[in-house]
């Protein structure tokens, strides 16, 4: 609903009634949100809404750290040692990629050749040679 | 601490000061872990994470270049955190402790309604499951403004996006959020019952 109504005036609209939700609003962006709620009643009733959601997460309490996080040298040399790891299989499978690659590629250039061979032959480029006597077929002729 | 005291526990860490990076953990642990439970809901992970992203902090401590030192933590660790909720999502697996709602011990009703703490742990239910409808970068957008407190300018500064686009992404987590607790108005505590659209 809001969405749909801010259209249009969208910067504006979206700072004047994310203020006013979160009871912020200077007297230029309530009057600015009067007027939308003017022009769309359902608009108020939204925006209530979300200022009672916005108290409700008000009443959240902080969360604190279960224990210290504190960064040992030992961490430090763990996690460079593993990325180091990290970075030498990928190596090591950048070329088992390149490899894995290969059928592809011959598939590829044998679709092509046969592609090119079809063309030939339906086009006449290849020749079929008049010499080969019309009671018979050989798929030599082609070649 | 002042903002001269944390330049000069940057500085010594860039040194390779232990000490000094650690009395930044201190200052921070607490903000970091609570955004990345908010965001990956698992307190396991959320601790795996929150080491992550410090020890990430220290060894990159040379890319900081400026500005608010903890949105920088923030932005490591939502990206540790965003990473975790792709490879679970991949997995096919859920984050969220079964046992734990996070909300649960904080939305509480004043009336000592004996019926209140069934209500409050369904409350904490609903809110648990809008949150998780929002896509992530809404639901970072709420955690980090409504949840937390933070001001604009640092949850732009941890997502690297704009001022005007946090607002508006938070303008859009706030109204699917309505959207999505409404359906079940009736467990909202009286005293915060939302707008009666009915009236």
């Amino acid at each position: 609903m809001v969405r749909k109504f801010l259209v249009g005036r969208k910067d504006l609209s979206i700072d004047a009634i994310n203020a006013f939700v979160e009871g912020k609003a200077s007297p230029d962006e309530i009057q600015l949100v009067e007027n939308l709620i003017r022009d769309n009643t359902s608009l108020e009733r939204d925006l209530y809404t979300q200022k009672a959601l916005r108290s409700l997460f008000g009443r959240i309490e902080k969360i604190e750290a279960p224990r210290s996080f504190a960064v040992t040298p030992e961490m430090v040399a763990a996690a460079e040692g593993h990325d180091s790891l990290l970075s030498r299989v990928a190596e090591l499978f950048a070329t088992q990629r390149r490899l894995a690659l290969a059928p592809a590629v011959i598939g590829v250039i044998a679709a092509a050749g046969v592609a090119l061979l079809t063309i030939g032959d339906v086009t006449g480029i290849v020749d079929q040679s008049s010499s080969i006597p019309d009671d018979s077929f050989s798929t030599t002729a082609i070649l | 601490m002042t903002s001269f005291d944390e330049q000069r526990l940057i500085q010594l860490t860039r040194d390779g000061d232990y000490d000094a990076f650690n009395r930044l953990v201190v200052e921070y642990q607490d903000a970091v872990f609570g955004v990345v439970l908010r965001m990956v809901r698992n307190r396991s992970a959320a601790e795996d994470i929150t080491q992550d992203t410090f020890i990430s902090a220290f060894r990159k401590i040379s890319s900081y270049r400026g500005g608010i030192f903890r949105a920088w933590l923030f932005r490591i660790a939502k990206n540790a955190s965003l990473d975790y909720l792709r490879k679970i999502a991949r997995r096919g697996e859920i984050s969220i402790d079964e046992e734990s709602v996070y909300f649960s011990e904080t939305v509480k009703d004043e009336s000592q309604d004996p019926e209140a703490d069934v209500l409050n742990a369904e409350l904490a239910r609903l809110i648990e499951h809008c949150m998780d409808e929002l896509s992530h970068d809404h639901r970072f957008a709420m955690v980090m403004i409504d949840v937390e407190g933070y001001q604009y300018d640092e949850a732009a500064e941890s997502i690297d996006v704009s001022v005007g686009t946090v607002k508006s992404r938070l303008n859009r987590a706030r109204a699917r959020m309505r959207d999505c607790v409404q359906q079940d108005r009736e467990l909202l505590p009286t005293s915060m019952r939302l707008y009666d659209k009915e009236n």
